[in-house]
């Protein structure tokens, strides 16, 4: 389930007039950027004694980075220090690669006694999430790339996925509804459940990290953190420019978003492939239990990177006729997708 | 590695100084083993030194000692079984080097309180003995340190007997603001630069074992930043809270409606849109273990209580809140507010976590579990506003929180159920101690001990500034001289011009450095100074050392200027003390009429190469081995002539007035054919673009007058005037512009006065 975006600064985009050309969008939505790709790199100097600052790492095994403005490069680095600390922190919290995190000892152990508040919270929102989507978004999938990653594994190469009583007895598995939140304590209500946040987790830390450095009065700052989030906007005075990537060739960019203080996240299938000429990937429809065949990708807009990381996770999983209803119905968000073949369709609510 | 040579050619420097001198003995391997290469293997200088003797001076309860270990290294001392403390040695753990820039090394022992309870120094180049200093001396000195507490600063005061600096304090960076916590030391007088920087090397080094081996140096804590907990002065609530002793978030019904409106979900019920402006929930957050919190807060009585029924070491927390809204929940007393299936109250007692709040700092979360958690009717302090809940959290220290640094509370709200679940709005208060209630660690943490990048830090720890605020009068005096130099200089042609001026501008100029600069201020910049410079070009350059000494800094800032202009003579004509002290001892031999020997061009010019020789030899001594170049920079006499006055060992005494007595019939025989110090700056001068002394087309063809003229027969016979020899005295330009000196304006005078024949064409007198 996890999504991405590619993030390309402006100085940074070799290909633009190509991306353009490769366009093949059927309208635009809101304030759509494409054509201001063009728009001259560095043409607009920064204001008298501001620099960007830049810190690249990881967070959830996915890049990422910060830009910041700032007038002190020593002081820039000391809040982003407090970042650092805080995706540190959320990482031991979210991580489902260490053993030690929070989740991983909920997913082990079917239950986890005094996690941090920010597990309590993701879960709840979470589930309010499913409430919204119908169940199109669902925590608890982790049981079907369990099986269709071991399938996989033992047969490799392997043209076919799972059998469908095998993915059927799975999905006895899936449902967030079934997780059991009470104070200081999660609990799973079936044995064999388990949970993964990577369709929502890695927009949460965008938030958190975000909100932190908003806190230390820090504006004009871009967040990269799997998902992509604009404090303001760019010291410019212009947008943050974010590229989205196309999902036939993440290398490439197929259109560009402006954002100020909103957030952009997309999910792609192309992210993790198991097999099958790239029809069994790693973002599963909870209700079929297969990996979702209705969009090659799908990007939202909305204020906040958490709602955004947890919807585009749910509208690639739905046809285009629901996406509209939901979109309605959360309010607030501006939503692309993009079906097989490359066509796009773009939602306002 | 890189250190192996200052071992080995240490004990070649004691045998050849023995043969050399005699008498004179530098300082050498001191301790009784024998300082041996450090293995390739070997990391520590410690291992190579400790021996049970040693053990006895530097650790005298100890009975024996373990293995060498750690980085840094140092080793335990025992008694019985019983570990007493640590013995460790300062190079190899902070890089000292003395005055000679070479390394010394000294052994220490410390006991677990951080007392040293000797110190012994096995190893050291200083150029002591031409000082009439002995390694007893300094043995003598380091006697002061036994006892020390290094939590305390040092303050190494110099008491040199009539001097102006007597009585001067070089401070250690010092652990306390309070000056009067200050241990003093003397110095061992004349060797300033050697006494600062072993206590520097002695201190900074049992600090960082201290740091690394958890010996605590502040109230039984480590060294690290710690609360004030005693200092208290009233202060109401308000005060409180723009101090930022109290930490304050304060929710309007707007500002939880933007937070649920940015996570698109629906505000708790009882929020109202049409109170937008209003308090809907105020949260406090306050560190209560200092008393100047605490009581301020809680009151005497209950601070007390609460302080003195818990550990010392344990930290309250007091949390407040307002409004509507509960940060308590009711959930640590087995209630559920969230979501998802409801489960059984024995399930949920067991855990006794607060779930609406948790503390966060740096990368760590921190629950609020209900065992820390007292909760209070009401507070004492002064205006105040009423309060809904009021909760004092206790963190014993096993806790992973730290007080001294900022920390963060996150206050979790639940929306109203829409028929989906509610969403979650997550508040934060951020808390930092204001700064004076924190007291700051006495020295720069060093959190990751990692080898080389730390060592070499911490080597460089003297703390120059200090000496340099120390001196204020004398730099500005140096100042001024060096400034009424570069006038003279400048207006060379107008002194040049009256030779009454002129000789008494320079007998004034050479008199001033030689009794102000040389024997009052012992401004005397020797060769050591020179091979300093060019060792640490090669090693690690050290700006710190070199500006220890501001005024030998200042000269030799300017010096390093003036080679441009005027080439070697402006130090050795000028400033240079010794060389001062020659000319007017010559001075006033002529003027006495004792006899001078002239000494022929063509066997000047083979002596003028001696200097150049021993200075190469010294240079090439510094590479091979500093020890060594030291012995042989004993071949100056500054030391016993200038620093000490002639108070100095008999035979150096002896050599510096051979060397003057010479000059009564020779001026300047040393400047001239022994300096080294003068070979190496001609060498330098070669940078030299200008030349201000004039000339006469007939100088040397055929007027040879000058050659005889210059007192140190710096005039070829070709009329050429040699600048590595030249000492700019201007002799020969008070004969240029003297017309009853000068052949070719006698000439020119004579014709005028004839008034008759052609100015053109101006012949010399034949004799």
């Amino acid at each position: 389930m996890s999504a991405f975006t590619l993030p390309l600064s402006p100085s940074r985009r070799p290909n633009t007039s190509r991306s353009v050309s490769r366009r093949r969008a059927l309208t635009l939505f809101g304030a759509a950027a494409g054509l201001t790709l063009i728009a001259k790199d560095r043409a607009i100097a920064l204001p008298e004694g501001v620099s960007l600052y830049t810190w690249e790492g990881t967070a959830l095994g996915a890049p990422a980075k910060l830009t910041l403005a700032h007038y002190d490069r020593s002081a820039a680095q000391a809040i982003v220090a407090t970042a650092i600390d805080e995706i540190e922190r959320l990482e031991r919290v979210f991580s489902l690669h260490r053993a030690n995190s929070d989740l991983s000892i909920l997913n082990r152990d079917g239950h986890i006694k005094t996690p941090a508040a920010d597990l309590i919270n993701l879960l709840s929102s979470s589930s309010r999430f499913g409430d919204l989507t119908d169940g199109a978004f669902d925590v608890t999938v982790q049981p079907l790339w369990r099986l269709f990653s071991d399938h996989f594994s033992k047969q490799p190469g392997t043209q076919t996925g799972p059998s469908d009583a095998d993915i059927r007895s799975t999905l006895s598995l899936v449902d967030y509804r079934k997780i059991d939140i009470t104070p200081g304590r999660v609990r799973f209500a079936k044995p064999g459940m388990a949970i993964t946040l990577n369709g929502i987790a890695q927009g949460y830390i965008t938030d958190r990290v975000a909100d932190l450095l908003r806190d230390q009065g820090i504006s004009q700052v871009l967040v990269e953190l799997g998902e992509t989030r604009a404090l303001d906007d760019h010291p410019d005075g212009r947008p943050w420019r974010i590229g989205l990537a196309d999902p036939e060739d993440p290398k490439q960019t197929t259109e560009t978003v402006e954002l100020i203080n909103e957030s952009v996240a997309t999910s792609a299938g192309s992210g993790t492939v198991f097999g099958g000429d790239g029809r069994y990937h790693h973002l599963f429809d909870p209700r079929s239990g297969e990996p979702a065949k209705q969009h090659i990708s799908a990007s939202v807009i909305t204020k906040r990177a958490t709602t955004a990381d947890a919807m585009s996770t749910a509208l690639f999983v739905l046809p285009n006729s629901q996406v509209k209803d939901i979109v309605q119905k959360v309010g607030g968000m501006k939503a692309v997708t993009t079906l097989p073949g490359g066509v796009k369709h773009r939602f306002v609510s | 590695m890189k250190r192996i040579r200052h071992t080995i050619p240490a004990l070649r420097a004691f045998v050849i100084l023995i043969l050399l001198e005699g008498i004179l003995h530098s300082g050498s391997a001191l301790a009784d083993n024998k300082a041996e290469e450090l293995t390739p293997e070997a990391t520590s200088y410690l291992a190579q030194y400790l021996n049970p003797e040693l053990l006895e001076m530097v650790f005298p309860n100890a009975e024996r000692y373990g293995e060498v270990e750690g980085v840094p290294p140092s080793a335990p001392v025992f008694k019985g079984d019983t570990i007493l403390g640590y013995v460790f040695e300062t190079y190899d753990l902070v890089r000292g080097v003395g005055f000679s820039k070479a390394p010394f090394h000294i052994l220490v022992g410390m006991d677990l309180a951080g007392i040293i309870q000797g110190v012994r120094l096995v190893h050291h180049v200083e150029p002591i003995a031409i000082l009439g200093r002995t390694d007893e001396d300094f043995h003598q000195y380091l006697t002061q340190f036994p006892a020390l507490d290094i939590r305390k600063g040092v303050n190494v005061v110099i008491a040199m007997s009539g001097s102006p600096l007597e009585g001067q304090k070089f401070s250690q960076r010092t652990t306390s603001k309070n000056a009067g916590d200050l241990v003093e030391v003397d110095a061992v007088s004349r060797t300033t630069t050697s006494s600062v920087v072993f206590s520097d090397a002695i201190v900074r080094s049992a600090r960082l074992i201290a740091r690394n081996r958890g010996i605590k140096l502040i109230d039984g804590r480590s060294v690290e930043r710690t609360l004030d907990i005693d200092q208290f002065s009233t202060m109401t609530w308000p005060e409180m809270i723009v101090d930022g002793a109290l930490g304050h978030l304060s929710l309007t019904h707007g500002d939880v409606l933007q937070a649920f409106e940015d996570i698109q979900a629906d505000p708790p019920s009882d929020v109202r849109s049409w109170k937008d402006e209003q308090p809907y929930f105020d949260l406090y957050m306050a560190l209560v273990t200092p008393a100047g919190i605490g009581i301020n807060l809680l009151d005497k009585v209950w601070y007390d209580q609460y302080r003195a029924g818990r550990s010392i070491d344990d930290i309250l927390l007091l949390i407040l809140s307002s409004g509507d809204y509960s940060f308590r929940g009711n959930t640590y007393q087995g209630f559920s507010l969230s979501t998802g299936l409801q489960s059984n109250v024995e399930d949920q007692t067991e855990t006794g976590i607060f779930d609406r709040i948790q503390l966060v700092q740096g990368d760590t979360t921190i629950p609020l579990h209900v065992d820390q958690h007292k909760e209070l009717p009401f507070i004492h302090a002064k205006e105040r506003p009423e309060f809904k809940e009021i909760s004092l959290f206790f963190f014993t220290p096993d806790i992973a929180f730290n007080p001294t640094e900022p920390w963060r509370l996150e206050l979790l709200m639940e929306g109203a159920k829409d028929g989906d679940a509610p969403g979650v709005a997550m508040f934060t208060l951020p808390y930092r101690v204001p700064d004076r209630f924190i007291i700051e660690p006495p020295i720069q943490t060093v959190s990751d001990i990692d080898a080389e990048t730390n060592l070499i830090q911490t080597a460089k720890g003297i703390d120059w500034r200090s000496v340099w605020r120390n001196r204020p009068e004398q730099i500005a005096t140096l100042f001024a001289t060096l400034l009424a130099l570069t006038f003279i200089l400048s207006a060379q042609e107008t002194i040049a011009r009256r030779k009454l001026l002129h000789r008494w501008v320079r007998i004034g100029f050479l008199a001033w450095v030689l009794i102000w600069m040389g024997w009052y201020v012992g401004a005397q910049v020797t060769i050591i100074h020179l091979l300093n410079i060019a060792q640490s070009l090669v090693d690690d350059f050290d700006w710190g050392f070199f500006l220890i000494d501001p005024l030998i800094f200042m000269i030799s800032a300017f010096v390093a200027l003036g080679l441009f202009l005027w080439g070697r003579a402006i130090f050795c004509g000028w400033l240079c003390p010794f060389g001062a002290l020659q000319e007017l001892l010559n001075k006033i031999a002529r003027a006495l009429k004792v006899p001078q020997l002239n000494i022929p061009h063509s066997i000047q010019e083979r002596l003028f190469a001696i200097k150049y020789l021993i200075f190469l030899g010294l240079l090439g001594l510094t590479f091979y081995s500093f020890d060594l170049a030291i012995a042989g920079t004993q071949v100056e006499p500054f030391k016993a002539a200038i620093t000490f006055r002639f108070n100095a060992p008999w035979p150096a005494v002896i050599y510096a007035l051979a060397l003057l007595g010479i000059g009564l019939f020779v001026e300047r025989f040393y400047c001239r054919f022994i300096c080294p110090l003068g070979a190496g700056l001609s060498i330098l001068g070669r940078v030299r673009m200008f030349d201000w002394l004039k000339r006469r087309v007939e100088c040397g063809n055929p007027c040879t007058r000058c050659e005889t003229v210059c007192p140190v027969g710096a005039i070829n016979p070709s009329g050429r005037i040699d600048m590595n020899e030249c000492f700019y005295c201007l002799d020969c330009q008070v004969m240029y512009y003297d017309d009853h000196q000068c052949p070719p304006l006698i000439a020119r005078r004579k014709r005028s006065e004839q008034a008759s024949g052609s100015n053109l064409n101006l012949e010399l007198p034949t004799d």
